[in-house]
């Protein structure tokens, strides 16, 4: 079977979506004009682009999560590249929704919220199951209103939009040595946080 | 306060998702391995937003006008 008979089967069933699709089998036949293709990439992706800008504490996550993906569909007949390319091109679209959104609203994040998490003194494996299940959203936000935007912008994109440390980089123009530098400085900001968060029970 | 810190490998291995021991010289460690936890599940099993109205019609599946 000829790969673009492969490509145009992947999404002839609107009814099923389908995650084992190959996103470059998906970007070819929504770049055709097939509203199935670009949906099937929607559901996969707009779900992470929504968190990454919900965490970011973006206005109206959902609706610019919508502006996204309009942008992307304007522009997807420019973009070349496989899997992890279109995410780091949507990640970057979605950043700079993001960055317009918080210029308009210069809304500071809040600081210094209570996290409720447990001692430290039991293995591993349980005590950080322990720790996961106490931790509410709404406490991680705040404890990521002690980072700088830019040490926020770094552990998000790395951890939420699941982007390397060269991806990141080049989505915010800056070298991998400082990227790796601000994950280090954030990782250990929030650990002192919640070290002591921890003192303090 | 501890003298000890978090090291440019320990941060790289929590963002990668490793689950490693914890340094007991190192408090605070276990709760930021949850909190990284918190943010990549966010970002893997959130359910997609409603699409709207105005991307629909941009693809073409909204019937409505304007």
């Amino acid at each position: 079977m000829q790969s673009s008979d492969r490509r145009s089967q992947a999404t002839t069933s609107p009814s099923r979506f389908r995650r084992d699709l190959p996103v470059t089998a998906l970007v070819h036949d929504a770049r055709a004009g097939c509203p199935i293709a670009f949906e099937h990439l929607y559901r996969r992706f707009a779900g992470q682009v929504a968190s990454y800008l919900r965490w970011h504490r973006a206005s109206d996550p959902d609706g610019l999560t919508n502006d996204v993906f309009a942008q992307v569909h304007r522009k997807l007949g420019g973009f070349e590249g496989d899997d992890r390319s279109f995410r780091s091109w949507l990640f970057t679209i979605a950043h700079h929704r993001m960055v317009d959104d918080r210029r308009r609203n210069s809304r500071q994040p809040m600081l210094q919220g209570e996290v409720g998490v447990e001692d430290t003194s039991a293995d591993w494996g349980d005590v950080e199951e322990d720790a996961f299940a106490l931790l509410s959203h709404e406490s991680v936000r705040e404890l990521l209103g002690v980072l700088s935007p830019d040490q926020r912008d770094v552990v998000l994109l790395r951890v939420v939009a699941d982007l390397s440390v060269e991806e990141v980089a080049r989505l915010l123009g800056k070298r991998e040595g400082a990227v790796k530098a601000l994950q280090h400085r954030a990782l250990a900001s929030l650990r002192r946080h919640l070290e002591n968060q921890v003192a303090l029970v | 306060m501890s003298s000890t810190e978090l090291t440019g490998t320990d941060a790289e291995r929590l963002l990668a998702g490793e689950v490693a021991r914890p340094r007991p010289d190192l408090r605070g460690l276990t709760e930021l391995a949850a909190v990284l936890r918190v943010l990549r599940s966010t970002g893997r099993d959130a359910p997609p937003p409603p699409m709207r109205a105005p991307l629909r019609r941009l693809l073409g599946v909204d019937p409505s006008p304007g």
